[in-house]
């Protein structure tokens, strides 16, 4: 039997058991091709080498973790939704799945966290329900701050002058103008300070709408993307478009443009979710061992950045004993220093009694040490 | 070389506050001015092609994007190469200059061949976006890691290629900065939440998506059944792959002696071949 360690769900109510579409996917695709397997919700990756979630575990030992790491482990065990797909067809599930993955994601992330109104009113408190004190406290903000870096690095938003975060009531127009250039504080006292401004023009949903006709026009009429039978791709379209059709959201522009535009995406959706059982999960992560990996994963994604693009110690033994060398001699250094008292504190009973001639031989003697110094 | 003026005098006149006690001094040196587009890119300290003979024109993704894409859609340009990207409007190259003027950034220099009557033919290929997005999010970040965050690549390209002109000290810093932002660029374009930067698995990313193109191609001259944007970006990271010294499993696995790819790397060859080479 498979375990799936994934993220938990803050919609269980709205028949989704992971709030992370990647979870989501790989649930689907176990269910599709009819494995043997549970489900173990966690707060943190803790459990996964890839600092990753999903991550599948077989037999008490991690096997893989990620999404197409799991997928190629299940197709080598026999569990392959593609198998009667030619090589054509599994080259257009690959750019079909990236495109969804990659792009369509950035849609959800934006409709999620930066779209002010959604965050607060839906997303974070269902988050904070979901991980408890004190993780509501950090894990969905670290979640945001993700989804803002993601956008402003390789999303819509790259590129814009406008920041991936802003929320100003310029925000979502036109980039490069010279009204962009007028300070925010200017254009706030001129339009009102507006709590949640409308995002609905944002760039992200109309690049959204791009893929969503793409995929819609895959689709077509047919029962799953390629044929009468579900695919991976089908798996990965379940997994990122049922978290943005079925939690309902105060600005809710990517589920209207699917619902309204692309019944057909709509339909394949509740089509897989008729056939998924909601699967209960066999354990929960305490909060205590969440809070840990949620500081060590936090921790983590500063130390992944390259510290200095400098040659590995094992590739050059001499410049790793140098430095080990230099911190040695610092550290006998400053011993050496605190030990003889060449640095020292003059002790308040010291400064007190400075006026006292008995004492001026003291003062005479710390005067001297901070000349020698 | 002529510079696009700095668009100061628009400014100062759109923010009425500014007119007093501000003076705007009209420029005593006035460029001289262009009369064909001129397309801004990082240049090549290369001298000699590498397996194809040609001269790669440069090392940049997406600057040979833009090159060729241009080249694609039978625009006429000149190619000026700078190692100073705050020329652009976006601080980030390529940029095209308009003869007017105008500066133009990447992502508007499609709109503008649509508008001047040169935009690239309708591209046949159903699903060119989901390949084109691919292409962009799986293939070109692996390459760019090679280059700025692998050690190797980054002395070979990174370091030699676009900062041999900046003394030490400064080169030192400005790699450093650069190695940090791309690698937090591609750790946050992962599609999993928190996964680590690890090299192995965008190479497995990138490996999928060749076989997805090596599919697309089959027998035929482009990915697309004509000239098309996915070709322009694909065409770039294969070319940059291909003629830049990286030392990384990718490109062994597209100039290996057995390779599979093989079809790729001679399209790739051909489209530098016959349109990108200077």
């Amino acid at each position: 039997m498979y375990s799936v360690y994934a993220w938990g769900s803050p919609f269980a109510a709205e028949g989704l058991s992971s709030f992370d579409p990647s979870c989501l996917s790989i649930q689907a695709y176990l269910q599709l091709c009819k494995a043997d397997w549970q489900l173990h919700w966690t707060s943190g990756a803790d459990i996964s080498p890839s600092s990753s979630l999903p991550a599948l575990t077989c037999g008490g030992s991690v096997v893989e973790s990620g999404f197409w790491h799991i997928v190629e482990f299940l197709r080598s065990e026999g569990h392959n939704l593609d198998a009667g797909l030619d090589q054509e067809q599994v080259a257009q599930a690959t750019a079909y799945i990236s495109m969804v993955r990659d792009g369509l994601a950035d849609a959800l992330l934006f409709s999620w966290f930066l779209v002010s109104e959604n965050f607060v009113g839906v997303i974070r408190p269902r988050l904070a329900q979901l991980f408890g004190f004190p993780l509501s406290l950090v894990v969905p903000t670290q979640l945001k701050s993700h989804a803002e870096q993601r956008l402003g690095a390789s999303g819509p938003t790259a590129g814009h002058d406008e920041p991936a975060g802003a929320d100003g009531p310029g925000a979502g127009g036109a980039a490069d103008t010279p009204r962009s250039r007028i300070p925010r504080i200017y254009l706030l006292a001129k339009h009102g300070f507006r709590r949640y401004p409308d995002r609905s023009a944002h760039p992200v949903y109309a690049q959204a709408a791009e893929y969503l006709a793409v995929l819609s026009l895959k689709l077509g009429s047919k029962q799953y993307f390629f044929g009468d039978r579900p695919s991976t791709l089908d798996a990965v379209v379940y997994g990122y478009l049922s978290p943005i059709i079925r939690v309902a959201l105060p600005q809710d522009t990517l589920r209207t443009a699917i619902v309204d535009k692309h019944p057909n995406l709509a339909a394949h959706c509740e089509r897989i979710h008729a056939q998924l059982e909601q699967p209960v999960p066999a354990s929960t992560q305490g909060a205590l061992a969440g809070m840990l990996a949620a500081a060590k994963q936090s921790i983590l994604r500063y130390a992944a950045l390259p510290a200095l693009p400098l040659p590995d110690a094992k590739d050059n033994p001499q410049r790793a004993e140098k430095v080990r060398s230099a911190t040695g001699a610092l550290l006998v250094f400053l011993a050496y220093v605190v030990y003889n008292g060449i640095v020292s504190a003059p002790s308040p009973k010291t400064m007190r009694t400075s006026e006292n001639p008995g004492d001026a031989a003291d003062m005479g003697g710390l005067l001297s040490a901070v000349k020698d110094m | 070389m002529a510079t696009p003026e700095a668009p100061l005098r628009e400014i100062l006149k759109s923010i009425s506050f500014t007119r007093l006690p501000l003076r705007h001094i009209e420029p005593f040196f006035v460029p001289e001015p262009i009369t064909v587009p001129r397309l801004y890119i990082y240049g090549n300290n290369q001298t000699k092609g590498g397996p194809s003979g040609c001269v790669l024109p440069t090392y940049d993704i997406e600057c040979l994007r833009a090159l060729a894409v241009l080249r694609f859609a039978k625009y006429r340009f000149d190619v000026a190469h700078t190692a100073e990207p705050n020329a652009s409007p976006d601080g980030k190259l390529p940029y095209l200059l308009l003869p007017d003027g105008t500066a133009l950034r990447a992502a508007e220099i499609a709109s503008h061949l649509e508008q001047s009557g040169h935009s690239l033919p309708d591209c046949p290929l159903v699903g060119e976006l989901a390949y084109r997005t691919m292409v962009e999010r799986s293939l070109a970040p692996a390459v760019e890691y090679m280059a700025w965050v692998d050690p190797v690549g980054f002395e070979a390209v990174g370091d030699a290629r676009y900062l041999g002109g900046y003394p030490s000290l400064i080169r030192y810093l400005l790699g450093w900065i650069k190695s940090s932002r791309v690698a937090a660029s591609v750790r946050c374009g992962l599609p999993e939440y928190g996964a680590a930067l690890d090299g192995d698995v965008l190479t497995e990313n990138a490996l999928r998506a060749l076989d997805s193109l090596l599919a697309l191609l089959g027998d035929g001259d482009y990915l697309a059944g004509a000239p098309s944007l996915l070709d322009a970006h694909a065409a770039a990271c294969l070319n940059v792959l291909l003629e830049a010294p990286l030392k990384c499993p990718l490109r062994s696995a597209l100039l290996g002696p057995d390779s599979k790819y093989k079809p790729l790397a001679d399209y790739a060859l051909r489209l530098l071949d016959k349109h990108l080479s200077t």
